[in-house]
């Protein structure tokens, strides 16, 4: 595919053929970034960041605190302007022309915040009337729009009277009034409770199944695996990983299998055997479950006699079992020493 | 989502419509509720009725006057309360308004619509003022009776109110410039309430003194001084009063505003200057809506905006040396009083003092618009990295990124410039028949603008805010407070020497230097004391612009070779 440059090429006269021959190229592409940078200063916060999402997708966007996701998710959403880089949303450059972007993109921060002095339906006309939304048109999609979040009955209700949750139901509802044909949704679960978190999954799966594209960052690993149809993993401003939840997590697991064994008998005798048998290591045991973990690198058939070898020792096995890496696993892996550490 | 459906998605309203502009509409909202409307309805209504009665029957029952002589000194009541409304009140709730919806994060939504840059300006320059506008509108009537019954010209009313709602949209604009500079709710609300005491109150008196006097045309005075006072001399037809021949004077200087050598209107003058200054601060905002991180003015206009200031100075200042109001000594109710009975107006060291003060003023202008398009540290590099990832060694010239050394030196060209003008034309004047600037006066006051603006600019560039806030605390300022001390302490010698580190000290001592004056007991000293300036600011530039220079080589190399790193 041909990139080109930023030359500005005069925006109304020149942006509908750039528009065009740019659908043409991409038109499967609902994100493409391509060499993204961000610095803050001297801290470099996203390096070579080639993002590309395609149409139609629910992406997780993974990593620590400071990988970089919500840096990438604020230029995402034209927000803030990279170092350098390439942005394009929906086919659309997004640096040059951030005003065309806006209408196909919608952004919910990390804890969303309200305006105090507004009422939630006013709030919600607001930024109707901003998208371009008027008269009955207006009034048809801010009720599709909070019945959609299940927020009807707050409609005359000040905003700062809202819980968590329902903030940020609203602020999705917000995010939803002009259609956008890619929503971008920094921790949309923060500081909810689970049933708060359950209804917003509910919705985003809704949204999702609309056809829109979604992309979202969370620290509920499970509701990201269960809820997307890809992921991204980040770290330290770099994407490491890209692809199907199956594929990442194939990609990034470690080449040692993680094994557990119960026991029924003693877990030493299993222990000492473990021990001294070729291709395991990392050997732990949790004595009052009568369990023992390990890692084990050898070939199918080591694993076959590796059995064998710990019944003739005396060992009386409940199960042996071979446990599948999960997304969480990775992200706790890739956490390491950078876990405290702020973005 | 198909072709179709993309032309069919909703455009915002033109930034024109302000009736359909989504932050101003917010405001009517937010801002017009009824309970706290009522009350500030009802509270307005008891003060302006208050006011106008007290004015009207007092003037007419106590003091006598006919109808139309009591109308028209409550309209001057009534004035004042709709400034309050206005100017102040509504100043304060533009700036809070802003800073609140900065510090509860929900400018950043604001950013996220596709309104353009100039709706949202007018958005949030209406929105917030809104229930000033009513307030004021709610006092109409009263004003319309006093124009009615005070038979007042429509003339009057009419350039009267235009000026006072295009004043009431710059100290808006400027209550939108303090939001977005200060962060701080309370500190915010403060300065933009104090800006306006101090534009229409402080600053003309202080500023007019150094030649500086277009700014009182920032203010509704000239406007409401002319009006009135012809309101008073119509009223007082054919009777004798004391200070009669001063009112007709004073009225007839009103009238219209020397400027070089034409005579503009003082109505069409205030609004230009008013103009000028909207469009600029209206400009800042717009440019930080556009993007966030953009400085407050590009590098190219902010030469604009500093030669427009310089002409407006000049052009208003230079046409009162002839007839010596550019003194305070015989412009100021103090100097007529006290200094012309002795004889001392319009010495050498007056004149001195003026030019000094005319000096000091543009080289602060200067340095505000040096500081606006100055880059930091980060933004420096940040443009690095962009140029090149395009091939280029340096950010664009006159981008915002790119170093700011040039227009520095341009700006403080100028400077040097409009200062000599008006230096050479007072010394020219007829009050220093015998008194010329040498040859080498130019060169002199380029010096002094060029070493104290770059020492400026290259500090910042390096340093940061906080190390040149030092720096100028303790290198300009300081030292002119201890000589000021020394001087009341008649230690004459050694508050010559201490102004030396100062520009500001400078400004006066070169004049010494250049006009050679041997009236003055300490010349050798200010002589040397100038000197003294010129030898520590020619080696700080020179090491602050090598040292600036070097950085700069440093940084590219690093960026340089991090470039070449990624690549490898």
């Amino acid at each position: 595919m041909q990139m080109s440059g930023h030359v500005f090429l005069g925006r109304n006269r020149n942006f509908q053929i750039r528009c065009r021959i740019e659908k043409e190229e991409q038109e499967d592409w609902a994100i493409q970034t391509i060499d993204l940078r961000v610095d803050y200063g001297e801290t470099n916060a996203v390096r070579g960041l080639n993002l590309q999402v395609p149409r139609g997708e629910v992406y997780g966007l993974v990593g620590p605190n400071g990988a970089g996701k919500t840096s990438t998710f604020k230029i995402l959403a034209t927000l803030m302007e990279p170092t350098y880089g390439e942005v394009r949303l929906c086919g659309i450059d997004a640096l040059l022309y951030p005003l065309e972007v806006r209408h196909r993109i919608a952004y919910m921060p990390d804890l969303a915040p309200l305006p105090s002095d507004l009422k939630c339906g006013e709030f919600l006309e607001m930024f109707a009337a901003a998208y371009g939304l008027r008269g009955k048109e207006k009034r048809a999609r801010i009720d599709e729009c909070l019945e959609a979040t299940q927020m009807t009955g707050k409609r005359s209700a000040f905003c700062k009277t809202l819980s968590r949750g329902m903030t940020q139901r609203l602020v999705l509802a917000k995010s939803l009034l002009h259609n956008p044909e890619l929503m971008i949704l920094d921790e949309p679960a923060s500081g909810m409770d689970p049933v708060a978190r359950a209804d917003l999954r509910r919705a985003l799966r809704a949204i999702a199944d609309a056809g829109r594209t979604v992309i979202v960052s969370s620290h509920i690993l499970s509701e990201l695996a269960d809820m997307c149809t890809s992921v991204g993993l980040m770290k330290k401003g770099q994407l490491i990983a890209s692809g199907s939840v199956s594929d990442v997590v194939s990609q990034m697991s470690r080449p040692q299998r993680r094994i557990s064994v119960r026991l029924v008998n003693e877990v030493e005798i299993t222990r000492q055997l473990l021990c001294n048998a070729d291709h395991v290591s990392d050997v732990k045991t949790d004595a009052s479950a009568k369990t023992i973990r390990f890692d084990f690198d050898g070939t199918e058939e080591a694993q076959s006699g590796l059995i064998s070898d710990l019944i003739s020792g005396g060992s009386k096995l409940r199960s042996f079992e071979e446990q599948q890496s999960t997304i969480e696993d990775i992200f706790i892996e890739m956490s390491g020493p950078n876990k405290m550490s702020d973005e | 989502m198909s072709e179709a459906s993309q032309e069919n998605k909703g455009r915002p309203a033109s930034a024109w419509n302000l009736a359909a502009n989504p932050i101003f509409r917010r405001y009517c909202k937010s801002q017009l509720r009824p309970i706290s409307t009522g009350i500030w309805i009802v509270t307005v209504l008891v003060v302006i009725t208050f006011v106008f009665l007290a004015i009207y029957i007092g003037t007419t029952n106590v003091g006598q006057k006919t109808d139309i002589q009591g109308a028209r000194l409550a309209m001057i009541g009534v004035l004042a309360v709709q400034g309050l409304l206005l100017m102040l009140i509504g100043t304060g709730a533009t700036t809070l308004a802003y800073v609140r919806e900065a510090d509860e994060k929900i400018t950043d939504y604001q950013r996220l619509t596709p309104m353009t840059p100039l709706a949202k300006v007018f958005g949030y320059l209406f929105g917030p003022s809104i229930r000033s506008y009513l307030l004021v509108a709610l006092t109409m009537p009263f004003a319309i009776f006093c124009i009615v019954k005070g038979q007042i010209p429509m003339v009057a009313v009419a350039q009267s109110y235009t000026i006072f709602f295009v004043s009431g949209i710059l100290y808006h604009l400027t209550g939108l410039l303090a939001g977005t500079v200060l962060k701080r709710k309370l500190m915010a609300g403060i300065l933009s309430m104090g800006l306006v005491f101090c534009i229409n109150f402080v600053l003309p008196a202080i500023l007019t003194r150094s030649g500086y006097k277009f700014l009182f045309y920032t203010t509704v005075w000239p406007v409401l001084q002319l009006h009135g006072s012809g309101m008073i001399l119509e009223d007082r037809e054919g009777e004798k009063f004391r200070g009669r021949e001063e009112l007709e004077a004073f009225n007839e200087s009103s009238q219209s505003v020397d400027f070089f050598a034409f005579e503009i209107p003082t109505f069409t003058f205030s609004l230009v200057v008013q103009g000028f200054l909207v469009f600029t601060v209206a400009l800042i905002i717009w440019r930080k809506w556009k993007g966030e991180n953009m400085h407050l003015l590009g590098k190219n206009f902010s030469l604009i905006v500093f030669a427009g200031i310089l002409v407006l100075f000049l052009g208003t200042s230079l046409p009162l040396m002839d007839s010596g109001q550019i003194f305070p000594s015989m412009s100021t109710e103090f100097g007529r009083n006290y200094m012309r009975p002795t004889g001392t107006q319009a010495t050498l060291a007056e004149g001195m003092g003026v030019a000094a003060a005319c000096g000091a003023v543009t080289l602060i202008i200067a340095n505000i618009l040096i500081q606006m398009i100055t880059p930091s540290r980060d933004g420096f590099i940040r443009g690095l990295r962009r140029a090149d990832k395009v091939g280029r060694t340096r950010a664009r010239f006159g981008s915002d990124p790119g170093s700011a050394l040039w227009h520095t030196i341009i700006i403080a060209l100028l400077g040097a410039s409009a200062w000599f003008w008006f230096t050479n034309n007072l010394i020219e004047s007829k009050w220093y028949p015998e008194k010329s600037l040498p040859g080498f006066a130019p060169t002199v006051m380029a010096a002094i603008f060029v070493f104290a603006a770059i020492c400026f600019c290259a500090t910042l560039q390096m340093f940061g805010k906080g190390i040149l806030w030092l720096g100028m605390l303790f290198a300009w300022i300081v030292p002119l407070l201890a000589a000021g001390i020394c001087f009341i302490s008649d230690q004459y010698i050694a508050g010559i020497y201490l102004t030396s580190p100062s520009p500001f000290g400078a400004f006066f001592n070169s004049l010494a230097v250049l006009l050679d004056a041997p009236e003055f007991e300490n010349l050798k000293h200010v002589k040397t004391a100038f000197w003294i300036w010129v030898a520590i600011y020619a080696l700080f530039t020179t090491i602050l612009v090598a040292v600036m220079q070097s950085r700069q080589a440093h940084l590219r190399q690093l960026v340089l070779n991090e470039s070449k790193e990624e690549n490898d």
